[in-house]
């Protein structure tokens, strides 16, 4: 039993923003109110932090299994809870990758009883990632998986795509997928513009995330698939998703918190540093201030951690040669935060209630409701630390002055402290 | 001041690339004496670590620096555990551990040098990183010009080629641009793309577009193994509208200077008859190159502070 | 500190034509030897002495300019890096008489790079050493052959030869003092 006392409820679904005591039992909200008593809960003096909605990540690459150096599940769902999450959806780009009922349902039942955050599984679109062949996606989603799609990997081949969709449609769950063009990307390894120009780094064209987005929303328009877009980074790529979902169709989509924060200066203030390599790659600031207005206006609906581990043997290596990809867990409330310049009922909606509402969930703070909540404390202002709880640090945010942070996550009623 | 290392010219100052050529100028006559030899980089250790194949930018940094009385040592990647699968930071690891003062590196992936210099001690001197830079080329580029047209402000220097891959063009557009010369490119649209402008050139197409107002017509080097699939058509298309020959010379101001950072493909970019005539200074450039290092390696490694019984002053 | 000069123009000038004297009557006709200055003081000495022997043999003897800064033996102590200057010998060394000359004898380990640099020029038949001054506290055994004026100082003095060719406004010797000359290697010989 859990009495969160006099803490500021921030609640988009219900409207309601006030002090309030939360109470929480049997990994419920049991009421909600001004002056509960506290008889023998265990009480946490909430007064001057916020609570929020428990966030849910929609896109985390916790490498489990295969690659457990990088992460696993106990790491990856207690950094989840550090920062403010309390489900995360692991990607399917593990060793074996999740393309199968039989082995989604192995993951799905291991996935049970962490210490942090609860984990989901996606099942792959295609068999391997490879963009060739239809995996068992029904067969998945029965075995408990709660989403489709191929992680950070990006279906280029737009025939394919056309069939995948078709297929993934009758079954329900909701498709994830990166915009992106792999020829394109494969050439370079930042953002092609004037930094790129000036380091002599090879640059990926802004073009590969926009002709991937035009190609989703004409195959989505097309299918009548459920289609959630993953790191949308470009101001032309906002803006053709404004303009789909102005002529109606239904489409959701995300960014990776760090965007909002990181321009692709970052590359040549860290002087080459592999950790702020990433894929899709930090973008000019005209970008980012477009991303975050979308954000804003809600075209953009979802913000995601877009956790990457990746340890030494990935990332200490020549810029071009180390693995894409940042750990995000940790850092993505304080950066969205500070993106959203510290409006609590926009980063709630952002973290918590629109990646909720894509699993076809409620992200709320209403008493029956299951007891999943953010503490967080608004007033905090400071570089950023290096990541705790991850197995990995490669982080580019850390020293990045940011505000806001997470002290604990309740999860199913669980008290975590994040710090 | 030069700082610990020499990674590119893009941060480099007006200062420290005018000290650099000064300095470069007398040691060319070291070069001529008949003991080509000097004690000044005596007891020090300069490891050449090359994971690219360059005969001559090696062996100009070999040279230069036994001309100072340095020990060199030779890594190359064919021969080493790199092909095992050794990371570079590793193999440097190894290297920093035979206490060296410093590393001349040539790398196939831009940044690398950068990586090194941030992490170790010792003086990285970037001898061609990827598609980034290769200042020592251009600094010994510059020293060539100025020889021949002394103050290099208000001067056009036209650049012809793949600028976009290449580390030589873009070391030579900061330097150029830092000493008050103008810029101007021409090559095939994808060599020579217009975000290159965001560099201070101007980026025109065809060599006849530049020829008529350049003092200088620097000839680059096809790579093809830095092009990606489809980005050239062929080589005859390539030498009609991009290569220099004796015709489009004689439409060029008297006097131009042609240079070509080497090695030459000769009849693609440059005809034999351009390459070896009298507008060339081609060879002047391999001449100059050992002076530059030289200079780089007196002013990176000469004033260090250093060991601990050497601190008696000349009078 | 107290400054004071040692030696006005006057008297830079009348050692100088001594200087010239000495050498000539010592080693015979402007043909049998050279001067070999050290960039930069010396180097205009040795012009000077030149012009001396020309006034008074009616011959100039030639001049060459060593700049020891590549064979010195404290570049790696901290100092500011000096700046390079011209070596130039535009003759034969093989078999020839040199007179190194430079304006202040000291440590005497300019002297020692000097006579390694020479060596990698050529190899003369003898080598003898001229300077403006000897301040004392050698540190390596060298000697000079001709001596304008001997100067007792401490190690911590510093002694600053003027010379119209370098721009100063005047000729002269200066000498700041910064200890009194009281090591026993210092002082008045």
């Amino acid at each position: 039993m859990l009495l969160l006392r006099q803490g500021r409820v921030v609640c988009p679904s219900t409207g309601v923003d006030r002090v309030l005591d939360v109470r929480v039992l049997d990994g419920q909200i049991a009421e909600i109110g001004v002056d509960l008593a506290a008889g023998d809960a265990r009480v946490v003096d909430c007064a001057g932090y916020a609570l929020l909605p428990a966030f849910v990540d929609l896109v985390a690459d916790l490498a489990d299994p295969g690659t457990t150096w990088r992460e696993d599940l106990r790491s990856g769902s207690l950094a989840a809870a550090a920062g403010g999450f309390a489900t995360v959806l692991a990607s399917p780009a593990t060793d074996p990758v999740v393309d199968s009922g039989a082995i989604a349902q192995g993951l799905v039942d291991a996935s049970h009883d962490l210490p942090g955050a609860r984990v989901q599984r996606v099942g792959a679109l295609t068999v391997g990632l490879l963009g060739q062949e239809l995996t068992e996606m029904g067969s998945m989603l029965a075995a408990g998986c709660v989403a489709i799609g191929d992680g950070g990997r990006t279906v280029s081949d737009a025939a394919m795509l056309h069939n995948a969709l078709s297929y993934a449609r009758p079954f329900g769950g909701v498709v994830l997928l990166r915009p992106g063009q792999r020829a394109l990307e494969a050439r370079g390894c930042m953002h092609e513009g004037q930094t790129s120009v000036q380091l002599g780094l090879r640059g990926i064209p802004a073009a590969a995330e926009e002709i991937g987005i035009a190609m989703v929303i004409a195959l989505v328009r097309a299918t009548k698939a459920r289609v959630h877009l993953t790191h949308v980074t470009t101001a032309v790529g906002a803006e053709l998703l404004a303009r789909a979902k102005d002529a109606g169709l239904s489409l959701t989509a995300s960014v990776p918190a760090r965007s909002l924060v990181l321009s692709d200066t970052a590359v040549s203030d860290s002087g080459y540093d592999s950790v702020t390599r990433l894929l899709p790659p930090l973008r000019p600031e005209q970008d980012r201030l477009a991303v975050c207005a979308a954000v804003v206006s809600g075209v953009i609906d979802s913000v995601c951690s877009d956790h990457t581990p990746w340890t030494r043997v990935e990332k200490e290596l020549e810029f071009e040669r180390a693995q894409p990809g940042a750990v995000g867990l940790e850092t993505a409330f304080s950066a969205t935060f500070t993106a959203l310049d510290g409006d609590l009922p926009r980063v709630a909606r952002a973290l918590a209630v629109s990646p909720a509402a894509v699993l076809g969930r409620t992200a709320r703070i209403v008493v029956g409701d299951v007891a999943d909540l953010a503490l967080v404390d608004p007033g905090f202002q400071g570089p950023c630390a290096p990541p705790v709880q991850s197995r990995s640090s490669n982080e580019p945010l850390v020293g990045h002055a940011l505000r806001g942070r997470v002290l604990a996550t309740v999860v199913s009623g669980r008290l975590i402290a994040a710090i | 001041m030069l700082g610990k290392d020499l990674l590119g010219l893009r941060r480099l100052g007006v200062e420290e690339i005018t000290e650099i050529l000064d300095t470069a100028a007398h040691f060319r006559a070291v070069s001529e004496r008949r003991i080509k030899k000097v004690p000044t980089l005596r007891g020090r250790t300069v490891v050449t670590l090359f994971f690219e194949n360059s005969t001559r930018t090696r062996m100009s940094f070999d040279l230069a620096a036994k001309r100072l009385s340095a020990d060199t040592l030779g890594f190359s990647a064919s021969t080493s555990s790199t092909k095992k699968g050794e990371t570079l930071m590793d193999t440097a690891r190894n290297i920093d551990a035979m206490k060296p003062d410093a590393i001349i590196i040539r790398h196939p992936c831009s940044g690398a040098p950068h990586m090194l210099a941030r992490a170790f001690p010792w003086t990285v001197i970037n001898a061609g990183d990827g598609i980034n830079e290769h200042p020592s080329q251009a600094l010994l580029d510059m020293l060539t010009m100025r020889d021949h047209l002394g103050d290099l402000a208000g001067r056009t220097v036209a650049i012809v080629g793949d600028v976009y891959h290449s580390r030589v063009a873009r070391s030579n557009i900061f330097g150029l641009r830092k000493l008050g010369a103008s810029v101007v490119l021409a090559g095939p649209g994808t060599m020579c793309r217009p975000e290159l402008e965001q560099l201070g050139v101007r980026v025109r197409h065809r060599i006849d577009d530049v020829l008529e107002e350049a003092d200088v017509v620097m000839m680059l080097r096809i790579q093809r193994e830095r092009l990606e699939p489809g980005a050239m058509s062929t080589a005859r298309e390539y030498s009609r509208f991009y290569g220099l020959d004796l015709a489009r010379l004689r439409q060029a101001r008297p006097g131009i200077l042609v240079m070509h950072p080497g090695p030459i493909n000769r009849g693609v970019e440059l005809s034999p008859e351009v390459a070896d005539g009298s507008q060339s200074v081609i060879m002047e450039q391999v001449t100059n190159g050992v002076a530059v290092r030289m200079a780089l390696l007196y002013l990176l490694l000469g004033g260090d502070p250093l060991p601990a019984g050497a601190d008696h002053a000349v009078a | 500190m107290e400054a004071w000069r040692a030696m006005t123009a006057r008297d830079l000038d009348r050692t100088v034509r001594r200087l010239a004297d000495e050498i000539t009557e010592r080693l015979g006709d402007a043909d049998d030897f050279v001067l070999i200055g050290i960039v930069t003081g010396g180097a205009h000495l040795a012009q000077r002495l030149a012009d001396a022997v020309a006034r008074t043999e009616g011959h100039r003897p030639q001049v060459g300019t060593l700049d020891i800064t590549l064979y010195r033996d404290d570049l790696y102590t901290g100092l500011e890096k000096p700046t390079l200057g011209v070596s130039s010998i535009p003759f034969e060394l093989a078999g020839r008489h040199v007179v190194l000359v430079d304006d202040v004898l000291f440590t005497g380990r300019t002297v020692r790079a000097a006579l390694d640099e020479l060596m990698d020029f050529g190899r003369p038949a003898r080598v003898q050493l001229a300077v403006l001054v000897d301040r004392g506290h050698r540190e390596l055994p060298i000697a000079a052959d001709f001596v304008g004026r001997t100067l007792g100082t401490g190690k911590l003095d510093r002694v600053m030869v003027s010379l119209r060719e370098d721009g100063s406004d005047h000729d002269g010797v200066q000498i700041m003092r910064f200890e009194a000359p009281d090591s026993p290697d210092a002082g008045a010989h």
